[in-house]
């Protein structure tokens, strides 16, 4: 299960930061790609939010500090729809 | 009352630390926590009322009003009430805002003169407030049921009028459960030392100079000018940064961790990187209640896909990046100040930020900040954003814009008659060693010399004299009740 949410992830941030070779895993932070900063952050969560069919709310964004944080949030969130 | 003066340190302080920490508390079943709460409370609205009499109600008050409005977005799931709620919680904290801040202001543009006296620290409290609201209006779960701990939140005399602003999650577990160890107290009490030698031994010195340059804009010297801006530059350095060590070291002495306000910002090589290091805490506040909303914001998002459809993927993105930060810089503007200098020296970041941004030279710049060694590139980076740093602190320190261009145009010798006067000599001996002291403590240079200790009882013993020379300086300093005001107050 993370291993699919990582891949459909790792999608999104290929598309939103315009970059094939980019790979990401857990630690990926706004420090590790130059381009995720707050400029960029909410393009990258409305993308993230249209690939998994999912709203996230003000606080969530915010705590999103790195991919681990965004894959704990949509694991939570999918199991909620279940 | 401010942190570092007679009544604060001798009386309020000793007398607060000495109910909260009695050892009757023990004997209590809750490790005396609700005690404790309270007696910081009380403290807290002591220490505001003492300055303001009057508005301490009108804080209280509002205090009330937001609680019960949190109360009703704890309870209420329906998102057309949620938004209501919001909607008034809005209304009354930034009306509140407006009727002190900003009214007078206004009603000036119309030529109406109204005048209205600023209640102590309002922009701080009010968006520790609106942090509130907006958190609970966020995640309902968040819902603080107990007024007095809403109360401590909000009022807490250590961050009440100058921050750091304190987002309401950071701290609503701490409100209960909290410690205060022995350690904490030792970091609390050093760091407020560290705190008031900024203030008392630095910020009010540079503050003598600054004063007489800006006494008479148009009649210093082009090098007086320079100096002057230098001076405030420092000066609201060690004045704004002192105060948000005092704030830290006071709260951790009670047990809670305040987030940092400071990271040496003037060692910033773009603006990028230097609003991240300066008020740090403001910075937080904008992106998350602020910037992130409005960009999540329906309207802006299709705003955002209109203009990439017709402007193309890469160039698409100026429009939502140039409006999204022309919001938040007129916001930082006006929240500094009712009055067109601040509004312009938004508007100056604004600008920098924008070039920044769209150009890519931010991110060069924050990529050469992190490597290590020297380059030419780097002086380059760094004249740049001290140079704008400097013009933008007239804007700040001028009591208005013709001042402000006076002193601009005095500094480029528009209307001074001389580049260096008699004058400039004699303000350049007042601080021939507190200057050059200023200038290196504002680098991590301490944090680098401290690191070259590597035996802790050298460390501690160097730290120990340190602490108590500071606070000797301090306190013959504060007792000859030297020149200390706190700029931040004012805003």
């Amino acid at each position: 299960m993370d291993e699919q949410i990582n891949n459909r992830l790792n999608g999104v941030f290929q598309e939103v930061f315009d970059d094939e070779d980019l790979f990401i895993d857990d630690d990926t932070n706004a420090d590790s790609i130059d381009d995720w900063d707050s400029m960029e952050h909410i393009n990258l969560v409305v993308a993230v939010e249209e690939e998994f069919g999912m709203k996230f709310s003000m606080d969530e964004i915010a705590e999103m500090q790195n991919v681990g944080d965004m894959v704990e949030i949509i694991k939570e969130r999918s199991t909620n729809l279940d | 009352m401010v942190f570092s003066g007679n009544i604060f340190l001798f009386i309020f302080l000793p007398l607060t630390i000495l109910v909260y920490f009695n050892p009757f508390t023990k004997k209590c079943k809750d490790g005396g926590r609700k005690f404790k709460n309270i007696v910081l409370l009380i403290a807290s609205l002591v220490f505001y009322a003492w300055g303001e009499p009057k508005f301490v109600f009108i804080m209280m008050a509002s205090i009330v009003l937001n609680w019960l409005l949190g109360l009703g977005l704890g309870k209420h799931e329906k998102i057309s009430v949620r938004r209501w709620l919001l909607a008034a919680g809005l209304v009354l904290n930034l009306g509140l805002l407006f009727v002190f801040k900003y009214l007078g202001f206004t009603a000036g543009i119309f030529g109406v003169r109204v005048s209205i006296a600023l209640p102590l620290g309002i922009s701080f409290y009010t968006f520790q407030i609106l942090s509130y609201v907006l958190d609970v209006y966020f995640n309902k779960d968040r819902v603080q049921k107990n007024l007095l701990l809403l109360g401590l939140y909000i009022s807490m005399f250590p961050q009440l009028v100058a921050g750091p602003i304190v987002r309401y999650k950071e701290v609503s577990e701490e409100l209960l459960n909290r410690r205060e160890t022995s350690e904490d107290i030792t970091l609390g009490v050093r760091r407020f030392v560290y705190g008031l030698g900024k203030k008392v031994l630095f910020a009010n010195f540079f503050a003598v100079i600054t004063d007489y340059a800006f006494f008479s804009p148009g009649a210093d010297s082009v090098a007086t000018a320079w100096l002057g801006i230098i001076c405030y530059s420092l000066q609201i350095y060690y004045d704004f940064s002192g105060y948000s060590d005092m704030a830290i070291g006071l709260g951790r002495m009670f047990g809670f961790h305040f987030p940092e306000n400071f990271d040496y910002p003037y060692v910033s090589m773009s603006f990028t990187e230097y609003w991240r290091r300066w008020h740090m805490t403001l910075g937080r506040w904008m992106k998350d209640y602020l910037f992130y909303p409005l960009q999540k914001s329906k309207g802006f998002l299709k705003m955002g896909k209109w203009s990439k459809k017709t402007f193309g993927k890469k160039k698409g993105k100026y429009l939502p990046t140039i409006l999204s930060l022309l919001a938040l810089w007129l916001t930082m503007g006006f929240w500094h100040g009712a009055n067109w200098n601040f509004v312009v020296w938004g508007l100056v970041f604004f600008v920098l930020m924008t070039f920044e941004n769209l150009s890519g030279f931010g991110k060069k710049a924050l990529k050469a900040a992190t490597e290590r060694g020297f380059s030419w590139m780097k002086v380059v980076y760094h004249v740049y954003v001290i140079f704008f740093l400097l013009l933008a602190w007239v804007l700040f320190r001028a009591e208005s814009l013709n001042v402000a261009w006076d002193y601009i145009g005095n500094m480029f010798g528009k209307t001074s008659q001389t580049f260096v006067d008699a004058d400039f000599w004699n303000y350049l001996s007042n601080v021939k060693f507190l200057l050059p002291a200023g200038i290196l403590l504002s680098t991590p240079l301490a944090r680098w010399v401290s690191n070259k200790v590597t035996k802790p009882w050298v460390k501690d013993l160097a730290r120990g004299i340190l602490i108590l020379a500071i606070f000797v300086l301090c306190v013959w300093a504060v007792i000859a009740e030297r020149y200390n005001p706190f700029i931040y107050f004012n805003f």
